[in-house]
């Protein structure tokens, strides 16, 4: 089973755009990340490249936590930006917890 | 600056932002816009002055999103004419503005020219008459 691990990442002051890889699948994420304590905030999130429909919420809570491990924190919470394509799109996700 | 107004789904956003960037858009205000276009379907945007439009706006059209530039009135407006289309006296054009006769006077006949704001309102006015009426004026509770 491949694991996933961080291929590059682009920085401006505290927003991030993390490129995520796992065997074959490749992600983008970006996000104004926050840390407070042992816990860390990815605000305004956006995904993109695996596909419609290739990242479930299987999927994502994997990568979750990984990253939590990643970024060696207790907490991770991602707050979706509103949603630019599949359904409802301008939706505001409910915020995740990991 | 540009607007951009999204024109279908936005299945690249971090694309999108990294596109901005390279017109000179920092990644926080590019990710900035990118949210405003999520939520409310269109945004500004600062793009540097050398940026070739025309092919921002055909690389953006691939992503979803049309790119509209401001436009900036040259010289005088021509307040007689926005009025006239609308078949509205001095009066009342000054009114509905809510600004005084005399300005609007002084703006027809060439003395005064009006400022950036009251150039975009009139422009908005000759668009959209009824959003400005109805953006300045509210029913009467009965």
């Amino acid at each position: 089973m491949p694991h996933y691990w961080f291929e590059a990442f682009e920085v401006d002051g505290d927003f991030v755009i993390a490129v995520i890889r796992h065997g074959n699948a490749r992600w983008e994420v970006a996000a104004t990340v926050i840390t407070q304590g042992a816990s860390a905030l990815l605000r305004s999130f956006h995904m993109q490249g695996a596909g419609a429909n290739t990242t479930g919420a299987a999927r994502l809570r994997a990568m979750a936590l990984w990253a939590k491990d990643e970024l060696g924190v207790e907490e991770l919470r991602i707050e979706g930006a509103a949603r630019t394509s599949g359904a409802c799109p301008g939706r505001q996700p409910a915020c995740l917890v990991f | 600056m540009i607007v951009l107004r999204r024109a279908g789904a936005l299945d690249r956003p971090i694309d999108l932002i990294r596109r901005l960037a390279v017109a000179g858009v920092s990644l926080r205000t590019a990710h900035s816009v990118v949210n405003r276009l999520a939520d409310l379907g269109w945004a500004t945007c600062p793009v540097t002055c050398g940026e070739d439009l025309r092919l921002l706006a055909n690389e953006l059209a691939r992503l979803n999103v049309q790119v509209r530039h401001r436009v900036f009135a040259e010289g005088t407006p021509d307040v007689a004419a926005m009025r006239a289309r609308q078949s509205l006296s001095q009066r009342e054009f000054a009114d509905l503005l809510g600004i005084d006769l005399r300005t609007l006077q002084n703006w027809e006949q060439g003395r005064n020219r009006p400022d950036a704001a009251a150039t975009g309102l009139m422009r908005v006015f000759a668009h959209a008459p009824d959003v400005v009426e109805e953006a300045l004026s509210e029913p009467v509770v009965v």
